[in-house]
């Protein structure tokens, strides 16, 4: 049993959540188990375009984080590694979460054994108040009226209180700069293999989930929530196995596209940095969200990396260090671009380092085995 | 004759380069004073912002010696360092500096000549770079000048 | 138990959206409030410190409440001459509750807005217009003091703004701007103003004046040639206190203080503008939720809830009214409101 279709049993979930509902059925199967003490899941707020992290205990709330939510690009791995060390949690992971938790693993920042991840396909996400501005433009209507709001077949969906849908070609909306955010579009993983289980809806059909199993302890979760009747599933056809893998193919060719655009041809050059760089404040959020960045005493603040405020900062005592400490990990997902208050396109300087140091040595950050060569004491042939 | 201007700071390691640099030095046989050697235990103990803070000083260029590969006093330093090198490189031409102005080399405690060499061809290629810069910054000056 | 709960950032009068990350009840943290339209889940250093204060610096809640309200009305019941000192940090509710208070009970209020005084709305540049504008003053170090206003004149240099900074010393706003005039004091600031011949709808942006003079002054300049402006006020609140409370200058502050016999500072520490000197011999009453230096001359302290713990309303920079939720919901605190404790004391004295 490598890949499967399920859909949840319960009537709620089945209407709340997306193709079928079946992560949310079996995070409540592993909640109402007592297999985890409590599920990390984003919830929807206020609307559409405001999901939070939040913690569940009680597995009533689960049905609050079922659907979808692509206008919140949200990371849980950094608060699981922050907040949530020992605890025995189920969380429901992006790709980029995957990644950045597989990194964590490596620095020994998170028990493996202690989290259940239950891995979700990205296709890419939406800043929430570039989705708001872009439903006011491309679709003419309040971004207010959005009840729910769906990718398929490369189409950005939205359905209105009126039960209505609307919906656009992101290629179209990322050419006006809006659509999905930057990092995304030059994400290369779609599908999160170091999760014990993948769930999507590529392939899956109306009203079914894809599943695919990565691990034992996923298929170990999978049987048990069927065992006890949370989801039911049936086989997928080699047809729909291939529609999977095609659509994915194809989300990796355009993300190769994005990166040769963005990371390339587009790059700014040095005058640019220049000036990007003359607005750093050094305020350190970068550092303070990024998933990988968990020392506990950081480099960035020793007495003599201090500069005098008032000057123009040098980049090289802030980005250079960071660089250094981490870029070979970096897993692109874009958390430092998008708190950064200067607006200083940090992602796209790590991910090209990363690029560069996966040229070198072959490592990919949040997918290669074993540590970054940066940590290892191997003594490896390299031709100078 | 030697342009005083170029700063370089030269991370030794104590074991092989510090004892070439000796070697050199007890020899007799000269090299730019331009250097300043700051001995470390080993290339294994540099990492990349001890770089970084020596071009945010002002320095002209960055030199750091390790023994050869092989023969690490601490048996694998000098792999470490290697792997930090590439990546110090590829950090430094995203900030905007010479690669030119970053070198890295193996001396064993014996090749007082090859540390002589080095340090000669390092200041000839700093001092070329700071002309090539003069003359870039001058014809910049004498456009906003007209 | 996790949560993370939306909020407002308290560390100046921007008011950016913050989310506030408790565990077992204790703030542990914060997180991006991406759909924010003030800031879009950016966060500046000043807001991190303020909150890390909180972390670390919390006054602990072993005082014997009841006590310490008896003791405050049994030692204050003879005295003249009282003031109460409050400052932006205090949001509307408890804002109105102490003007009824001090009203009611003969006491002085007085507040220190940084020389910045009431402002007529029209005059008022909201941040959306900042993006879009052609030419922007600014005044003092906008870059390192408010980011998140910062940001939105990188937004208009990407449109092609010129940007002028004047102050009187080199800062991170002079190397962003295409323009920069040093003055030796700010009392030169109306005359190289207008020496600059700026365009019509210029933006003006200042977070630096040094009497409420100039800065009426700049006021009167502002609506004679049709520029825009946005103080930046130091507080999240301190655009309701100006509106309700006359600010004072230091020396109207520093008078107010010699006269009284008991000073009585509601989320102000005064010692950021004023020397310990003042409060010798005075009788002397603190309210506030951490610990920082005016605690230590305190003779009485009473701790009180954090914004993070209570419901309220911020109005910011642009006169954007903002409601925050309490983002812990313990029914165990013990710990009161501003409003609470003034009423728990009037309480007393009827």
């Amino acid at each position: 049993m490598k890949y499967l279709l399920a859909k949840a049993t319960d009537e709620e979930i089945l209407s709340c959540g997306e193709c079928g509902g079946a992560v949310t059925a079996i995070l409540k199967s592993l909640l109402e188990s007592n297999s985890v003490n409590a599920v990390l899941n984003i919830e929807k707020r206020e609307s559409v375009y405001d999901g939070v992290p939040t913690y569940i205990t009680n597995s009533d709330d689960l049905i609050k984080t079922a659907g979808s939510l692509h206008c919140a690009p949200t990371m849980i791995s950094d608060i699981i590694a922050k907040y949530l060390k020992d605890d025995n949690i189920a969380v429901t992971t992006k790709p980029c979460d995957a990644m950045a938790i597989d990194e964590i693993i490596k620095r020994c920042g998170i028990n493996r054994d202690n989290i259940t991840m239950i891995g979700l396909n990205c296709g890419g996400t939406v800043h929430p108040t570039v989705a708001e501005e872009m439903i006011k433009l491309f679709y003419e209507i309040n971004p207010d009226d959005v009840v729910s709001e769906e990718i398929n077949k490369g189409q950005f969906i939205v359905e209105l209180k009126d039960g209505t849908e609307k919906s656009v070609k992101i290629d179209d909306l990322e050419e006006e700069g809006f659509g999905r955010r930057e990092n995304c579009q030059r994400c290369e993983l779609k599908i999160p293999r170091k999760a014990d289980i993948a769930c999507g809806n590529w392939g899956a059909g109306k009203g079914y989930t894809f599943i695919e199993i990565n691990t034992p302890k996923g298929e170990k979760i999978v049987q048990k929530a069927i065992d006890d009747g949370y989801i039911e599933i049936k086989e997928p056809s080699e047809k729909q196995i291939n529609i999977r893998k095609k659509i994915e193919n194809i989300m990796i060719k355009m993300a190769k596209k994005s990166q040769k655009k963005q990371l390339k041809t587009e790059y700014p050059i040095k005058e640019e940095w220049d000036e990007i760089f003359s607005r750093c404040i050094k305020c350190f959020r970068c550092r303070d969200i990024c998933p990988i960045c968990n020392c506990k005493v950081c480099s960035l603040e020793s007495d003599y990396f201090q500069e005098d405020p008032s000057i123009k900062p040098d980049p090289l005592m802030m980005h250079g260090i960071r660089l250094a400490h981490m870029s070979f990990s970096c897993c692109n997902c874009g958390q430092c671009e998008d708190v950064c208050p200067m607006d200083i396109p940090v992602a796209k300087m790590f991910q090209k380092l990363q690029k560069e140091y996966q040229n070198d040595t072959g490592y990919i950050s949040g997918i290669s085995e074993g540590k970054p060569p940066m940590y290892s004491g191997e003594k490896e042939e390299i031709l100078e | 004759m030697t342009d005083d201007n170029i700063k370089i700071v030269g991370f030794c390691c104590n074991w092989c380069c510090y004892g070439g640099a000796d070697n050199a030095g007890t020899s007799r046989m000269p090299y730019p004073s331009n250097i300043r050697i700051i001995r470390v235990m080993c290339s294994g103990r540099i990492n990349p912002e001890m770089v970084f803070k020596a071009f945010h000083e002002g320095a002209d260029g960055v030199f750091v010696g390790g023994c050869h590969i092989g023969d690490c006093h601490y048996d694998a330093g000098n792999y470490k360092w290697r792997r930090r090198a590439i990546l110090i490189r590829h950090i430094l031409d995203q900030m905007g500096i010479d690669q030119r102005r970053f070198k890295h080399d193996w001396v064993s405690a014996s090749e007082g000549a090859k540390f002589q060499r080095i340090m000669k061809e390092f200041y000839e290629e700093l001092s070329e770079l700071k002309n090539e810069q003069n003359i870039d910054n001058t014809t910049l000056e004498e456009i906003t000048a007209k | 138990m996790l949560k993370i709960e939306h909020t407002i950032c308290p560390s100046c009068s921007v008011g950016c959206g913050l989310n506030i990350i408790s565990k077992n009840d204790e703030l542990v943290g914060t997180h991006p409030y991406k759909n924010h339209e003030i800031n879009e889940g950016r966060n500046c250093n000043n807001c991190i410190n303020f909150v890390d204060n909180f972390k670390s610096n919390k006054i602990s809640q072993n005082i014997d409440y009841e006590e310490q309200i008896t003791k405050f009305i049994e030692e204050s019941k003879n005295l003249e001459n009282k003031l109460i000192i409050t400052s932006g940090l205090t949001d509307d509710v408890d804002l109105n509750k102490i003007i009824d208070f001090s009203n009611n009970n003969n006491f002085e209020l007085a507040t220190y807005e940084y020389n910045f005084t009431r402002i007529d709305t029209e005059l008022l540049v909201n941040y959306n217009e900042i993006d879009k504008s052609k030419s922007i003053l600014i005044i003092g170090d906008i870059y390192r003091e408010n980011p998140l206003i910062a940001r939105r004149i990188v937004h208009s240099k990407k449109n092609g703004s010129k940007t002028i900074n004047i102050n009187t010393e080199q800062s991170l706003t002079t190397y962003n701007c295409d323009k920069f005039v040093q003055i030796d004091s700010f009392n030169d600031l109306i005359n190289q103003i207008a020496s600059l011949n700026l365009e019509s709808d210029t933006v003006i942006i200042i977070n630096k004046i040094n009497s409420p003079q100039v800065f009426n002054q700049l006021l009167d300049l502002v609506k004679e040639k049709n520029y825009k402006i946005l103080p930046v006020l130091k507080h999240a609140n301190s655009f309701s206190s100006i509106e309700k409370i006359e600010p004072s200058t230091i020396d109207e502050l520093t008078a107010k203080i010699s006269e009284a016999d008991e000073v009585v500072l509601i989320n102000e520490n005064p010692l950021e503008y004023l020397s310990e000197d003042v409060f010798k011999d005075k009788k002397l009453i603190v309210l506030s939720a951490v610990n920082n230096q005016i605690n230590e001359l305190a003779d009485m302290i009473i701790p009180i809830r954090a914004w993070y713990e209570k419901e309220g309303s911020f109005t910011n920079a642009e006169g954007l009214t903002q409601d925050f939720k309490d983002t812990i919901n313990d029914s165990q605190n013990e710990l009161k409101t501003i409003s609470e404790v003034l009423a728990d004391i009037e309480n007393h004295y009827n």
